[in-house]
């Protein structure tokens, strides 16, 4: 089941996330179907119950392996078949998928994203600017 | 943000002294001209007297808009073929084009501009007598020379760039040229390359909240009007084993390797399993 929450975040990445909505956080709870775990981003793809009484599958790029494993992720942090609850910016184009941002297992422990996932940064961390010209 | 003014450990200070006093300088070290045998760092035993940046260091930010909001903002820094360029970049990928990726650039090793690592992937320091290396996770090594010698005269141009450094007190000095041209501005791939005869100046320090620093000043004559000043920092993994990273469009579902176009390719795996009953 996919419900959605808002939020407004900047994006910042190797790659554009216009694709997404960034003004929106989406969730969906359902059943792990795969994790592909590899650069230069890991998927995670979830089948989410619809109301027809099938399954949507839902497509949910995370950040690259070297990014995940800073948060303490393993390829088995995430396994499928297990029944969980992701937060993510869903596509602007409607169709199942987005960026993800969190998932909840279903022992209520959290697999995080943040805060690389779009928008996830700390805005004083980094400064550019003009230098002085020479003789100035 | 100034340096960490800690002062460092007795014992530490304790071994340099004695090893100063000893005059116990590396035997292969004296042979290079130039080179400063007594300073810290030029033997095994007085790297202890160098601050401690073990483990793995990851950027906590990546800043590839505002870089680029920066180069087009009126009065630009950049020169005016590198400004036209810019925006003919801007504008593709505001139409959710890459004309870039086409080309495959994510695939090419990392190219020093300004930025350790481009813009993910963590970064580690080696210190061994008369050096510091800068490994990433990306796949770029940075050697910097720390026992006095000058920069070549005629250098060749480098993925990695020819570096020398020196300390002052805790703050690691690095000057670097022989960088590759085709390399991007502060490793942003959507901003123009550095142009021939680019040099950086950086000064890395740990401050006192535990975060390294590294602010860098680009020099790059062909592209800029004047020189850019980037701060960039970095939080401590610990002893998390370094990993590999790398963005291939080959490999990216985001973004199409032949065209560079934005997308977003849910072809679901091959080998996924039925949904649940």
């Amino acid at each position: 089941m996919a419900g959605l929450l808002s939020n407004a975040v900047p994006a910042l990445a190797h790659h554009s996330y216009a694709m997404f909505d960034l003004n929106t956080r989406a969730t969906l709870s359902g059943t792990v179907a795969k994790v592909e775990w590899s650069n230069p981003h890991v998927f995670v793809w979830v089948y989410v119950p619809n109301a027809k009484g099938a399954h949507d599958l839902y497509g949910l790029e995370a950040g690259a392996v070297s990014l995940l494993t800073r948060y303490g992720w393993t390829k088995s942090s995430v396994k499928a078949g297990e029944k969980v609850t992701v937060e993510y910016f869903p596509l602007k184009d409607k169709r199942p998928g987005g960026a993800f941002i969190k998932l909840t297992h279903a022992d209520g422990t959290v697999t995080r994203n943040e805060p690389f996932a779009p928008g996830g940064t700390d805005p004083s961390a980094y400064s550019i600017k003009k230098a002085p010209e020479a003789g100035k | 943000m100034t340096p960490s003014s800690a002062e460092w450990p007795l014992q530490r200070m304790a071994i340099v002294a004695t090893l100063l006093l000893a005059g116990c300088g590396s035997q292969e070290s004296d042979k290079l001209p130039g080179v400063q045998a007594q300073a810290p760092g030029m033997n095994y035993e007085s790297l202890a007297a160098l601050p401690d940046w073990s483990g793995a260091w990851g950027a906590t930010v990546r800043p590839t808009t505002p870089v680029t909001d920066l180069l087009l903002k009126e009065p630009s820094p950049l020169q005016p073929a590198a400004l036209e360029e810019l925006r003919a970049t801007r504008k593709a990928t505001d139409a959710g084009i890459d004309p870039g990726l086409a080309t495959a650039a994510y695939c090419r090793p990392f190219a020093y501009g300004g930025l350790n690592a481009g813009l993910e992937g963590r970064i580690e320091f080696l210190f061994t007598p008369g050096r510091v290396t800068i490994t990433s996770e990306g796949g770029l090594i940075r050697r910097i020379y720390t026992d006095g010698r000058k920069l070549p005269d005629d250098i060749d141009a480098s993925n990695a760039g020819t570096s020398i450094g020196h300390w002052e007190n805790q703050t690691l000095v690095v000057e670097t040229a022989g960088l590759n041209p085709e390399a991007d501005i502060f490793g942003v791939r959507t901003a123009p390359s550095i142009g021939n005869n680019a040099r950086t100046t950086e000064r890395i320090f740990v401050r006192d909240d535990g975060v390294l620093e590294v602010d860098t000043v680009l020099n790059a004559p062909e592209v800029l009007r004047q020189p850019l000043e980037f701060k960039m920092t970095y939080k401590r993994i610990g002893d998390h084993p370094m990993g590999e990273y790398n963005a291939c469009p080959k490999y990216d579902r985001a973004i199409d390797p032949d065209t560079g176009k934005q997308r977003f390719d849910l072809t679901p795996p091959a080998d996924l399993p039925p949904p649940p009953q």
